[in-house]
């Protein structure tokens, strides 16, 4: 796995099937998924055993965003970036090379899932909650035209749950997160943009 | 004499003719009266006058040959026991009973019963005192009925003599031996209650017999019913044949027969007769017959001899040119089929045999010549009956596993299709994400690209510029 494409599933290791397993134990002790049983007992047993892994594996998918990503919406928030955007001041010419100090960066989204029994809907939907922690020790970020081109960043400790219900699923101990030395963002970010789905992102940034 | 007294004397004389000559004849004729001799005959006479209906009495009894219609024996022995026999000058207590007679009596009438292959003798008791005589067919007792006389002459049918007349020997005995060194066609003999014979028995014929029959009934002492076995050997102990039967205990049946038999040739020189588990039998009476026929020679061994299939015919000619190999037995190991030629030389013409002209139809060798040597032909071997091949089975058996294990799989897989998780949202539209403060403020360095920077370039520079200041 190249370190740039890295996404949440490595992050939260999903690909190892001892963590999944807690995972889906603890799963099937959701209100949700307890209810969801309950309308699968007329099915076949083969498919009231597969249920859980289903939602798990459905999870899986929702667990698929980068970690660049998320490093590159946090900085994408940071104020102190916005001046780049006068062009009279920093014309397209110029490049510019931001530090950033040790600083945190906070993700948090909710996927939800529906587990459907042929083609239909069964039970109510499934909401997870995904919070994700990196402590950057530095970062430089080259901006060049109000577009963030490229970064470089030092260690990177990461942390991270998964709920559902408010009961933990997943969790990563904090850790060190391998990134590749300088992550590359094609044609740059626009700064101020938010990134993939193109709705301003809130900062939580002080 | 108590006859005269109620008989007048035409009557007593056509009826001392009938008596009289009765007998005789019945002694006399080709059919025999079942083989009687001249005391049992004279005793039939005596009894039939007691059956004869006496004039006055009011009482009708009819006569029945036992075998013809059913008789019923209560009430007949309750007619007979009513004869005024006192009236007729013979009372019960001046007529002893006579157990010889009666059992002749019974023998008759098996005689004359065209059906009847045996008879049983019930002997009177305190609840019936009259004889009962038991005619049995080869399945079934024929008839039952008291012991009925002979009949008159124009009512009887002459029948012919199923068995030959048993002569009366007198064998040795010896302790549970009885031999018999006679050399006759036929004997017996009779034991009653002044000679007691009970098993186990053996009898010993010194010259062989073909046929011999036992006659037994329960001991006294027997509660249930025995198993008798009769069981015969030949000269060199080799079992012949052995036979039994069931006797009912709690009635003294008699001439309960048993009988050995060793198929035409006179081969049987010992009998041995027991009962089962130690059972105490009692003899009334040995038969045997002989043929007169020498028995042939018998292999040793008790078990069955092996039946040789016999050599296909073929003429004398064919079969001197073209021996046969020796038929192999079915325990021999198979003879080869290929057989060395083999060198017939025909004898010379004084050494044959002389032949009749009826009798042999094929003309005589007219020549000398030595015959050429005659190598039989070789036969190949049957094909083998082909089998399955192991691989095949093999291939079969994995065949099946897999396309259940393939059926399985992809039931498995239809099944499991059935449920599907859908992803409503990745949750990225509410994403929350942000960047906490820096631990130190952020330096930007700007620097200008004044040209394209080249591989040894000498015009590229680079400024650093401090945020904030213009370059």
């Amino acid at each position: 796995m190249i370190a740039q494409t890295a996404s949440l599933v490595q992050f939260f290791d999903f690909d190892n099937a001892a963590v999944r397993k807690d995972g889906l134990t603890a799963l099937g002790g959701t209100t949700a998924m307890r209810g969801v049983q309950a309308l699968l007992t007329a099915a076949p047993l083969l498919l009231q055993n597969h249920a859980t892994q289903s939602a798990t594996e459905a999870l899986q998918a929702a667990l698929n965003v980068r970690v660049v990503d998320i490093l590159a919406a946090a900085w994408n928030t940071r104020r102190e970036l916005r001046q780049y955007l006068d062009r009279s001041k920093y014309p397209s010419d110029q490049i510019i090379d931001h530090t950033l100090a040790k600083h945190d960066v906070r993700s948090s989204h909710h996927p939800r899932l529906q587990i459907m029994l042929d083609q239909s809907p069964i039970g109510p939907e499934i909401e997870f909650e995904v919070i994700v922690g990196l402590t950057l020790e530095s970062a430089i970020l080259r901006i060049q035209n109000a577009r963030i081109m490229n970064a470089r960043t030092g260690r990177v400790f990461g942390v991270g749950t998964i709920k559902c219900e408010g009961a933990i699923l997943f969790s990563r101990p904090t850790k060190a997160v391998t990134l590749p030395l300088t992550i590359s963002f094609g044609t740059g970010i626009p700064i101020g943009e938010a990134i993939a789905t193109g709705t301003p992102l809130r900062s939580n940034a002080a | 004499m108590t006859v005269t007294r109620l008989w007048s004397r035409p009557v007593l004389a056509i009826v001392a003719f009938v008596g009289l000559g009765l007998p005789t004849a019945i002694a006399c004729g080709g059919g025999g009266g079942g083989g009687l001799n001249a005391h049992e005959a004279a005793l039939l006479t005596d009894f039939l006058i007691l059956a004869i209906k006496p004039e006055g009495d009011d009482k009708d009894y009819k006569l029945v040959e036992v075998g013809n219609a059913k008789v019923d024996a209560g009430l007949l022995g309750v007619v007979i026991n009513t004869l005024p026999l006192d009236f007729l000058g013979l009372g019960s207590d001046e007529r002893a009973y006579d157990e010889t007679a009666e059992v002749a009596q019974c023998r008759a009438a098996c005689s004359r019963n065209s059906q009847c292959r045996d008879f049983t003798y019930v002997r009177p008791n305190a609840s019936r005192p009259v004889g009962v005589c038991h005619l049995r067919t080869l399945a079934a007792p024929a008839s039952f009925g008291v012991m009925s006389p002979v009949g008159d002459a124009g009512e009887r049918s002459e029948r012919p003599v199923r068995e030959a007349p048993p002569i009366a020997t007198t064998p040795r005995t010896n302790g549970d031996k009885i031999v018999f060194d006679d050399g006759e066609t036929a004997g017996s003999v009779r034991y009653g209650d002044n000679e007691i014979r009970t098993t186990p028995l053996t009898l010993k014929f010194l010259a062989p017999v073909s046929q011999v029959k036992v006659r037994i009934r329960a001991g006294e002492d027997a509660s249930t019913r025995s198993w008798a076995q009769l069981e015969a050997f030949d000269a060199k102990g080799n079992l012949v044949e052995r036979t039994g039967t069931w006797i009912s205990a709690g009635e003294f049946t008699f001439g309960h027969g048993i009988a050995v038999s060793s198929g035409g040739a006179d081969r049987i020189a010992t009998v041995k007769l027991e009962g089962r588990d130690g059972t105490v039998l009692r003899l009334d009476g040995i038969e045997y017959l002989r043929t007169l026929i020498a028995a042939a020679p018998q292999p040793a061994p008790v078990a069955a001899p092996e039946r040789v299939p016999l050599p296909p015919r073929v003429p004398a000619v064919v079969a001197e040119h073209f021996p046969m190999p020796p038929r192999a037995t079915p325990t021999a190991p198979p003879t080869p089929i290929t057989l060395p030629p083999v060198e017939i030389a025909a004898p010379p013409i004084e050494t044959l045999p002389v032949l009749e002209a009826a009798a042999s139809p094929l003309p005589q060798p007219a020549a000398t010549t030595p015959t050429p040597a005659v190598t039989p032909p070789t036969i190949a071997p049957l094909p083998r009956k082909r089998q399955l091949p192991a691989w095949l089975a093999a291939g079969a058996v994995l065949f099946v596993f897999g396309g259940a294990g393939v059926y399985w799989r992809s039931h498995r897989k239809r099944t499991l299709n059935r449920l599907t998780t859908r992803l409503v949202s990745n949750g990225l539209d509410r994403r929350t994400v942000g960047v906490g403060a820096s631990s130190a403020p952020d330096i930007g360095l700007r620097f200008v690209v004044r040209s394209a920077a080249t591989i040894g370039a000498p015009g590229t520079h680079i400024e650093f510029v401090p945020a904030g200041a213009y370059a």
